[in-house]
């Protein structure tokens, strides 16, 4: 590994929010498909708390509802083979989450285990029994329970499709979701967190939901994508920049994709989208294939296949999707204004275009050329003794490569008005305050610790 | 995998990594304030994980000691003890994807409220969104907060947490905080998931209090709740 990746990998990890993608939970647990029969974990077994959810009609609503959405995991994902069938009542007073030897559902929150704003929740309990599907093991599941929070009403598609609907919570979408977790999977994107990837927002295993959407009903192709790692035929590729370069850096950027040959055997045709508008390429063949990014932007590289399978029934469909893989990053363009506002008190605004793909990861702010007291700060306040004029650098820096800008700031004028300035953004920002001066400079105080 | 005897069974759940996650309704930033009984900076001086009597899961417990308070009955240098789902004993861990982390050594901006049960602690209010980590900016000390921080170990150590270049400092929330808790601000009504009734009858009081009008359909929508409620819903 190069020095500037090793420097920029852990950064963008840790920076940029918007990476995601389908997660596993983690440490990774999946069902054994194979343990079937008497005895046996597979197909799932699911049993439900005796009493109807607030918001549905009757038990047999219920046990429908609860079975479709099993049956969205195994129906609506190609090659998927989750399948579940209906068991019995439980006693909902006293299930929760609870280690029963079933797998089990319950309603209205009957332990407190849940808190304010949690819809449902998902607990599993593995054995110490191990599944290995496409080179990942996983932990076997022997139980999941599904814990559903008070002070919810749940609806169902004609309640939550209704021009009437209102305070209802899709009763199917939050299912599906949670059995989603009961399956093995994680959140498409980090908690808490708004998501710009609209395929990672509108996929089932998004963390939040609102009332009367049925958007995490249906699993998309994210959630799909995990089922096929962990229980179906799944594809992978490899992707590697050009020599020379990284695969997060300036434009143009180059890479070239390769499908390892354990993942070639059923595949007859590969699709290369590589999420630049730009055409897509298909060959029937693993041949590897080169793409260049010409534009500042976060992409993300999609391997669409069509496969023959007699396990999977015949003809079956599988992607890989490599999220904000590649990060095309034009050079910074800093820039900064000031306000004064008073006794010297100069506060920068900083105005730089920061993009929207976190192509700059570093403001450094340097005060009359003096790099030993630069700030690492976005915008500083400035305090000075005097009506001296001073100058300040901001340099920013990223993939794209750095780039700086000085203006000169006197303390007694506001941004625009009558300094110099070596680059454009400097707007007048209003009146100003002045006055008489001293000397020196106060750098302004550290504030604690 | 093995097929498992019901002996052989329990013994594998009781050395089974429970694992679980959740869905939740978002929550705004005045919501949160609204909801939660205690708002505070605190420095997380300890977590330690605990298994109930006759279950599998763990839970940890955090004590954070509160540097300032933002809402709530507490002084600064209370303790206040945040009880949330996941942790590890020994080889056996339950992981809860959604609950929030705490580390010893962390500063966090946190909102909190009541658990629901006899020997009640606090429990983060919407599990990850009621947490915030605070870094300190070196240059000048001034606390940045970050929702996802990359942690390994039992301890924190701020100083290795990167930061973005664009940054949302703490003093803008926490502003935004007093100054809503100060004027008793009451954010527009929603019955809120899971919120006990007698937080919700409080929220609805003062929300017409404060001259909301609100949709006529809570009316109904709210009753048919409660009566669901008493009638044994559970
Ligand atoms: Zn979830």
């Amino acid at each position: 590994m190069t020095r500037s990746r090793f420097l920029i990998l852990p950064l963008l990890l840790l920076v940029v929010p918007l990476l995601g993608g389908w997660k596993f939970l983690s440490p990774p647990r999946a069902w054994d498909i194979t343990d079937t029969g008497p005895g046996g974990t597979w197909p799932i077994e699911f049993h439900a708390g005796d009493v109807v959810p607030q918001g549905l009609d009757t038990h047999e609503e219920k046990w429908d509802l609860i079975q479709q959405s099993y049956d969205h995991w195994g129906e609506e994902v190609p090659c998927s083979p989750i399948e579940a069938v209906q068991g019995a009542d439980i006693n909902n007073s006293t299930q929760g989450f609870g280690a029963s030897g079933l797998t089990t559902l319950t309603f209205n929150d009957p332990t407190n285990a849940l808190g304010s704003s949690t819809l449902a929740a998902a607990l599993s309990y593995t054995s110490n029994g191990v599944v290995t599907n496409n080179g990942v093991t996983f932990a076997a599941i022997a139980e999941s329970h599904i814990v559903f929070n008070d002070w919810v009403v749940w609806g169902d598609a004609a309640d939550i499709s209704a021009a009437s609907c209102f305070n209802r919570h899709d009763f199917m979408s939050t299912t599906t979701h949670e059995i989603g977790h009961t399956i093995g999977l994680g959140h498409s994107c980090e908690d808490g967190e708004a998501c710009s990837d609209p395929l990672l927002r509108g996929a089932t295993m998004y963390w939040s939901g609102g009332s009367c959407s049925s958007a995490k009903r249906i699993p998309n192709e994210d959630d799909a994508a995990a089922i096929n790692v962990a229980y179906g035929v799944s594809i992978d590729f490899e992707i590697e920049p050009a020599d020379g370069q990284e695969l997060v850096g300036p434009a143009p950027l180059t890479a070239s994709m390769d499908v390892p040959s354990e993942y070639q055997a059923t595949v007859v045709e590969y699709e290369w989208n590589f999420g630049d508008g730009t055409e897509h390429i298909i060959t029937t063949t693993a041949e590897s294939v080169e793409h260049t990014w010409e534009e500042e932007g976060q992409y993300t590289v999609t391997l669409s296949i069509l496969g023959e399978d007699a396990e999977c029934g015949g003809e079956y469909e599988a992607e890989e999707r490599k999220v904000g893989v590649v990060l095309v990053c034009n050079e910074p363009r800093p820039a900064f204004e000031f306000v004064n506002e008073g006794d010297f008190t100069v506060q920068i605004e900083n105005v730089s275009d920061l993009g929207a793909f976190g192509c700059i990861t570093d403001f450094v702010w340097i005060l009359d050329g003096d790099e030993d007291s630069a700030l690492r700060t976005y915008e500083p306040t400035y305090v000075f003794d005097d009506n001296s004029s001073h100058t300040v650098t901001l340099r920013a820096s990223g993939p794209g490569g750095e780039t700086e800008i000085t203006q000169t700031i006197d303390p007694t004028k506001q941004s625009g008005e009558g300094c110099s300035a070596s680059v454009a953004g400097t707007e007048p920002v209003g009146l100003l305050a002045l006055l008489i001066g001293m000397m020196g400079l106060v750098p302004l105080a550290r504030r604690r610790r | 995998m093995h097929r498992l005897s019901p002996a052989l069974l329990l013994f594998a759940l009781l050395v089974a990594a429970p694992a679980s996650a959740t869905t939740m309704v978002e929550l705004s930033q005045d919501e949160l304030t609204y909801i939660a009984d205690l708002v505070v900076e605190a420095e997380v001086e300890v977590v330690e994980a605990e298994r109930e009597a006759g279950q599998n899961w763990i839970k940890s417990i955090a004590t954070l000691k509160i540097t300032r308070v933002l809402k709530g009955e507490a002084i600064e240098g209370d303790r206040a003890l945040v009880r949330e789902w996941g942790g590890r004993i020994d080889a056996d861990e339950t992981i809860l994807e959604g609950a929030p982390v705490y580390t010893a050594g962390e500063r966090v901006l946190v909102f909190l409220e009541r658990e629901n049960r006899p020997d009640a602690m606090w429990r983060t209010l919407g599990m990850t969104q009621g947490k915030f980590t605070l870094i300190e900016e070196v240059d000048t000390g001034r606390d940045v907060i970050l929702k996802r921080v990359a942690r390994s170990g039992l301890e924190f150590v701020e100083a290795s947490v990167p930061l973005p270049a664009a940054r949302r400092y703490s003093d803008a929330v926490i502003d935004a905080v007093i100054e809503r808790v100060s004027m008793d601000y009451v954010p527009p009504y929603s019955r809120i998931p899971g919120v006990p009734q007698w937080k919700d009858d409080q929220f609805h009081t003062d929300a017409l209090a404060a001259g909301q009008e609100l949709d006529p359909r809570w009316e109904a929508a709210r009753a048919e709740m409660i009566s669901f409620q008493d009638g044994g819903g559970r």
